[in-house]
């Protein structure tokens, strides 16, 4: 019994460390990103000599900065609106006709998550060659979007199964139409699982840096495009700067959700 | 001939396949308006697929489905004004009890007064009135099915169809909400096609029970009736819980066929029962006749007059007032069932050699099959 006792306490707390420790080795690259843009030295040194704030007032003053993070907002925003429209669609399809092979058509939407980015960006790049979508702004959106459908199809499926189909049947007898039963009820249900699809469809867009390099081109230049480049013809310390702003930008992205979606339960 | 003269449902050599699946074939039923109906039947027997049929979410392969004189086969669910109650009650989790009982009239373009006048009305009359701004899931099953058959009244539609609505309910429970629908039945004069796999369900709610078995209607026949005269063997075992002895030569065999009836032996007497009434009058050894006897009329001694039947005593179980007896006879392949006063099975166990009485007045002679 004594000893049945020690050893829960003993579990407890190699529990509670253990997480503690999993917490950390997470966090500690994202506060130490935080930290580092307030350094003042010339180089990258930690940990850091002098403090300021040189390297937000630089990336303030830098046009190109901020030309990108526009592109790539954009971006992210245009192709998650296209693949949260197709994917509902499909889901729909898959999940509330009698489609064959409707199973087959949601797994095989999930290729593009286990098909490698740069052989994918090899393949795309060729289509998109021959159709001309090269260095073009839609074509970016439509190669984001691919690679983003499988992200809401995975979430909002997950979310249409747990609703039940005969919601939308006792919807229909009572006179709504099919359409106004879907977006009344069943994807009313599953909107906080769409939304969550949304943001991880436009995060998985805003820091995508494999593709642009296939397809993007002069003018196109993403924000993980333009670290890149700076990392790549020189260090510039101003992306300390913006790293921690993703860094705090991206979390504000998942915590607001979160925190609202708790509260609306409550 | 008004409206109301008409039947409140018309179904004609409905049949329903799906693939190269029949779920139901050549199904004809008429329901006046008013009456409570009961569809019994097992699992894939083509209930639940004659249900979605009527409320129009699947089209039939061949026939037709008539609702109050006009034939639906063009009408979206919705125009064919039913309210439907499913087993998981379907209420929509995110509106408030109020907003799911209104959904109906709202979709219907009821103005806002009218609404919460009707609202507030099905509230009291459903017992619901201080749940009215609850959500879904504050409430108890029992009280959920009340809100589900609430909305599915809202708009008075002249049919509700109901899918197992009390599956998912303990017995008490049940028993409560049985009561009830029958409240709602006699109050609001709705026709109801009541869909169970629940014997007693169906004989405490219904006018008339419509057996389905194997995607075929066997027989919709008033309650009564068809508890105390089954038209075969198989509803006789199924409905009213009988036995069902096939005339197949032991112990039961038809020897002789007559103007006056068929002669039956039955360990070791004779008796002459009428013949059932049936197409193609049956000819001596037809092999499709079967004797029927309820539990409750077998003796657990015979006593004269009684045709004897001797068996093994396998199983018996107290119950108070009487014993359920489980005797095995040879040639039979499952047991007699017998309820009897407590008193007369006295001294009985397992194992026990017993010799049933069945008194001919209660036997009947039936086609076996459907």
């Amino acid at each position: 019994m004594r000893r049945g006792r020690i050893l829960d306490r003993l579990l407890r707390w190699t529990g509670l460390v253990l997480t503690a420790l999993a917490v950390l080795f997470v966090m500690a690259p994202v506060v130490l990103t935080v930290v580092l843009s307030f350094a003042n030295d010339p180089g990258f040194s930690f940990p850091p000599e002098s403090w300021g704030v040189q390297r937000w007032r630089d990336l303030a003053g830098q046009e190109k900065w901020w030309t990108a993070l526009w592109l790539s907002a954009r971006l992210g925003l245009a192709s998650s609106l296209v693949a949260l429209v197709v994917s509902v669609l499909a889901l729909l399809a898959v999940h509330r006709s009698r489609l064959r092979f409707g199973q087959f058509l949601e797994q095989a939407s999930l290729i593009t998550l286990i098909i490698p980015i740069s052989a994918y960006a090899v393949a795309m790049y060729a289509v998109f060659a021959r159709y001309g979508l090269l260095g073009t702004f839609h074509g970016l959106v439509l190669a984001h979007a691919t690679l983003s459908v499988p992200l809401v199809m995975l979430v909002g499926g997950a979310a249409l199964r747990s609703v039940p189909v005969e919601l939308e049947l006792v919807a229909i007898t009572l006179g709504a139409g099919r359409v106004r039963a879907w977006t009344g009820i069943t994807l009313r249900l599953a909107l906080p699982a769409l939304a969550g699809g949304f943001v991880m469809a436009f995060q998985h867009s805003f820091e995508e840096a494999v593709l642009i390099n296939f397809i993007g081109g002069p003018g196109l230049v993403t924000l993980p495009k333009a670290i890149f480049d700076s990392v790549q013809f020189g260090s510039d310390p101003v992306i300390t700067a913006i790293a921690a702003a993703i860094v705090l930008a991206s979390s504000a992205l998942v915590a607001v959700p979160l925190a609202l979606a708790r509260g609306a339960k409550r | 001939m008004t409206q109301t003269e008409h039947p409140a449902v018309e179904l004609s050599g409905l049949t329903k396949r799906f693939g190269g699946v029949t779920a139901v074939s050549d199904l004809d039923l008429t329901v006046r308006p008013g009456e409570l109906i009961s569809i019994l039947g097992a699992s894939g027997s083509g209930k639940t697929t004659l249900l979605r049929l009527v409320a129009g979410f699947e089209t039939p392969t061949t026939g037709s489905i008539r609702l109050h004189g006009r034939e639906v086969a063009s009408l979206s669910p919705a125009e064919r004004e039913i309210g439907m109650v499913f087993q998981n009650y379907a209420l929509f989790p995110h509106l408030s009890v109020r907003r799911n009982i209104e959904y109906g009239l709202r979709m219907r373009g009821w103005d806002r007064q009218r609404r919460a006048e009707r609202v507030t009305e099905l509230l009291a009359r459903m017992r619901l009135e201080k749940l009215g701004d609850r959500l879904p899931r504050q409430l108890s099953g029992g009280q959920q099915q009340r809100v589900a058959i609430a909305r599915a009244l809202a708009y008075s539609p002249r049919l509700v169809l109901m899918d197992e609505p009390l599956g998912a309910l303990d017995k008490a429970l049940k028993e409560n909400l049985l009561a009830e629908i029958r409240r709602v039945h006699r109050e609001f004069g709705t026709t109801i096609l009541y869909v169970t796999h629940d014997r007693e369900e169906a004989m405490s709610l219904s006018d008339r029970v419509a057996i389905m078995r194997d995607t075929r209607l066997v027989c919709c026949t008033p309650v009564r009736e068809l508890y105390l005269d089954p038209p075969n063997g198989y509803v006789a075992s199924f409905f009213s819980q009988a036995n069902v002895i096939p005339l197949g030569g032991e112990p039961a065999a038809l020897v002789g066929h007559g103007p006056s009836g068929a002669e039956v032996a039955l360990g070791g007497r004779k008796h002459t029962f009428p013949s059932p009434t049936r197409a193609g009058s049956p000819g001596a050894g037809d092999p499709g006749l079967a004797l029927a006897i309820r539990p409750g009329q077998v003796r657990a001694a015979a006593a004269d007059g009684d045709l004897p039947l001797a068996g093994t005593v396998s199983d018996l179980v107290f119950l108070g007032d009487t014993v359920h007896l489980r005797v095995t006879v040879p040639g039979l392949a499952t047991p007699v069932s017998a309820l009897t006063p407590a008193d007369s099975a006295r001294g009985m166990a397992v194992g026990d050699e017993v010799t049933l009485g069945l008194p001919p007045e209660h036997l009947r002679l039936l086609p076996e099959h459907p």
